[in-house]
């Protein structure tokens, strides 16, 4: 009884002033991002689908009587064990004129035993093996020089497509002029494999589902996962194919929206992605994808910041979202969580229940987004019970990976050390601030 | 017209030249020695597998040298008249070998009646032929690479009792293996050869093969990888008059371990319908007698071996 009370007791002792001096950035900033507008442009954008409905069939009609050849090229290393699944999902797509490119970067297990065994059944239409590792962006180069597609699919090969998946990445091609990547939707497959792998299948119902459908309609969506993306081969060849990662599939994102390609999300082309099952490897995981957010949205595309004659509003407030919402909030956290230490730590019984409050209502608000515009809802639900933890994943835990991650690159420049690359790849990168 | 006969170290010699001209066999009572005397190698062939190819005893077994004189127009390799023959005399210079043209003398008086049969195709007298001219000339059966052979190696002395390649391979392989069985053959490896398994020919043509379409025509070009734009390619997309240039990023390649390296190498069918790329081509064979296709495990793998005549033997063709 006691804690309800004090509970209670806190909402009374809570004035807006108070609220805006120690929160201010939750009312200007998270709730009209995280909940006003992303709710109001996520009904607008269901509801517009609804009425264009014509226009999309339309579209599913041109891919089908045109029926291009489509790539689907997966790039990996030590991936072996996981491609009698990918081939299965493969198989059973709807759409069927299409060719299966893998690429085996320099394996050191069994893998290119597996695969060539694909390749004489015929399963694996061109199977190309680098005997010494090149990095993710080589391989997937490597991959996109023997690609015959029109369309090129960049797929993980520990992920699994459902049926429709690929139909449904290509239809945004006939569906929109001028679209340089569609980027799929991504799904958790190991959701209850621990409470990790939980709450990042949260995590990707709100930050992948819901905000790219948003961000995709604002035309400022910048990063077409390198689980599932699409894209027009041209348009690869155009931009020069991948650069050095870590993070190399937003970078390609970056430079097609240079060149004036619309990028385009689409969440019925469902992709499920086995994600990090412990604590330790999703840490290792975000760290390096929060780097390349200064390494390549800081420096090596510094550019879309500058007013020049490139200039590209949609592009510049694509990052500026991007690096204010992560990067800029971060430091406003930080700062005012050792404020409150500092000035008043007495308030902190009070203050975080309240935050939490917020950001419980919050979460909840966001998952009601995704459980309204999913079809599986059982398996949402199932998860319900989990989003009051989701404050704390996304609040504290991600918070904290993410900040250690920007300080770690912005002085130390820790992505080029990052054993994900062969070092003589990142040494070359460094070398030309690629 | 008969040949001449001269004498020479109480031994009476025969010049063989209208002998080889007109392709008939002489008197073998006529001389205890033949020396062949006649520069052209095909007919001298012919003539000496008409000489092994008899069934009389003292013909098959008559001495008969080449003579080093004319030894240079004895130049196609693959008849080697010298495995046919007992050898090169110089100047009619048999001093050393009179011995041994007595023994054969002796041998062949002992068994000429025994050397009478029916039929002279069975493998027994065959067997008994090769044993009188190995036994008394002390020779290992020993094949020697033949082009000309079926399988490349022949048992040149053995084969010449056949008139077709293809008699002269099985059969000779037939009765040396029957021999072995017998316990009158001891054999030592020799080598091993791979033939076709449609003919048993051992001419045989090898190369990768498109596993897509089949086809012969591929090119095989390096994998390059140029680290600093992770542009990655065939060495075709690079090269730019001799030099090596990234077709992404304009850069010249330069130091191969540090700019660059090479993680492997690929296949493309150079069939326009094709194009297939690969980096494991099958080989295939093909046959260059019959044309049969095949793949290098399907061959027949046989093992050659040279043979010596055992007591046993020696105790068959003695009687």
């Amino acid at each position: 009884m006691d804690f309800w009370e004090n509970y209670f007791q806190m909402w009374h002792r809570m004035n807006w002033r108070t609220m805006m001096h120690w929160g201010w950035y939750i009312f200007i900033l998270d709730i009209p991002r995280f909940f006003v507008i992303e709710g109001l442009v996520l009904f607008y954008s269901i509801y517009e689908r609804k009425q264009t409905s014509a226009s999309w069939n339309k579209a599913r009609e041109m891919l089908l009587n045109q029926n291009p050849l489509v790539t689907v090229l997966v790039p990996g290393h030590n991936e072996g064990k996981h491609l009698y699944k990918l081939i299965n999902s493969f198989k059973s797509q709807t759409y069927t004129n299409m060719e299966l490119v893998v690429v085996d970067d320099g394996s050191t297990d069994n893998t290119p035993l597996i695969a060539r065994s694909f390749e004489k059944k015929g399963l694996i239409d061109c199977f190309i093996r680098a005997e010494v590792r090149g990095g993710k962006a080589a391989a997937a180069n490597l991959g996109l020089r023997h690609a015959k597609g029109r369309f090129v699919v960049h797929l993980d090969a520990d992920s699994s497509l459902q049926e429709d998946a690929i139909e449904k990445i290509l239809i945004p091609f006939f569906r929109y002029p001028n679209v340089g990547a569609v980027g799929g939707n991504l799904r958790v497959r190991n959701k209850e494999q621990s409470l990790t792998t939980t709450m990042q299948f949260l995590e990707y119902l709100q930050s992948i589902n819901v905000s790219r459908i948003v961000l995709s309609k604002l035309r400022i969506y910048k990063m077409v996962s390198g689980a599932f993306g699409a894209f027009p081969i041209e348009v690869l060849h155009r931009v020069g194919g991948w650069d050095i990662g870590p993070g190399l599939d937003g970078d390609i994102t970056v430079k097609i929206r240079k060149i004036n390609k619309r990028i385009v999300f689409e969440e019925q082309a469902v992709c499920r992605t086995h994600v990090p099952v412990t604590w330790k490897a999703l840490s290792k995981q975000r760290l390096r994808w929060s780097r390349s957010l200064i390494r390549f949205r800081v420096r090596k595309h510094s550019d879309v910041w500058k007013p020049d004659r490139n200039f590209k509003i949609n592009n510049f407030i694509a990052f500026f979202e991007n690096l204010f919402f992560s990067l800029a909030l971060d430091i406003v956290w930080v700062f005012y969580m050792f404020k409150i230490i500092i000035e008043d730590p007495q308030f902190l019984l009070i203050w975080f229940p309240f935050k939490y409050s917020i950001y419980l209502l919050m979460a909840l608000a966001q998952f009601f987004f995704a459980l309204a515009i999913n079809k599986d809802k059982k398996n949402l639900l199932a998860a319900l019970l989990y989003v009051p933890l989701y404050p704390f994943y996304m609040g504290y835990y991600m918070r904290i990976v993410r900040t250690i991650s920007y300080i770690d690159e912005w002085f130390f420049y820790d992505s080029y050390k990052d054993p994900w690359n062969p070092p003589k790849t990142s040494r070359k990168a460094r070398e030309h601030d690629m | 017209m008969s040949d001449t006969i001269i004498e020479k170290y109480g031994k009476k010699i025969m010049l063989l030249t209208e002998a080889i001209e007109n392709g008939k066999l002489p008197d073998a009572k006529a001389a205890d020695l033949w020396v062949i005397n006649h520069t052209d190698e095909i007919l001298v062939s012919s003539f000496l597998h008409k000489m092994i190819r008899s069934n009389d005893l003292s013909i098959y077994l008559k001495p008969i040298y080449l003579q080093k004189e004319f030894k240079s127009s004895y130049k196609t390799k693959e008849l080697r008249l010298k495995y046919l023959t007992d050898g090169y005399v110089t100047a009619l210079d048999f001093a050393d070998k009179v011995p041994f043209i007595e023994e054969i003398s002796t041998f062949v008086a002992k068994y000429k009646a025994k050397r009478k049969s029916n039929d002279y195709q069975t493998n027994e007298f065959l067997f008994l032929k090769t044993f009188d001219y190995f036994y008394t000339r002390k020779k290992t059966i020993n094949p020697t690479l033949n082009r000309n052979s079926l399988a490349g190696y022949s048992y040149r002395r053995i084969e010449a009792y056949f008139y077709h390649n293809r008699d002269a391979f099985f059969t000779s392989r037939m009765l040396l293996q029957e021999a072995y069985q017998k316990g009158w053959l001891s054999r030592q490896y020799k080598d091993t050869s791979h033939l076709c398994h449609n003919c048993s020919s051992g001419f045989l043509n090898y190369r990768e093969s498109c596993p897509k379409c089949g086809q012969h025509n591929l090119q095989a070009t390096a994998i390059i990888h140029h680290f600093r734009c992770a542009y990655v390619g065939t060495e075709k997309d690079f090269i730019v008059n001799d030099k090596l240039i990234c077709p992404k990023c304009s850069a010249a390649l330069k130091n191969l371990g540090v700019d660059y390296d090479k993680p492997g190498k690929t296949y493309r069918c150079k069939n326009t319908t094709c194009s297939h790329t690969f980096q494991e081509a099958p080989v295939e064979v093909c046959c260059v007698d019959c044309e049969t296709e095949q793949a290098p495990d399907q061959l027949i793998v046989k093992k050659i071996y040279k043979y010596n005549i055992t007591s046993l033997g020696i105790e068959k063709g003695l009687f």
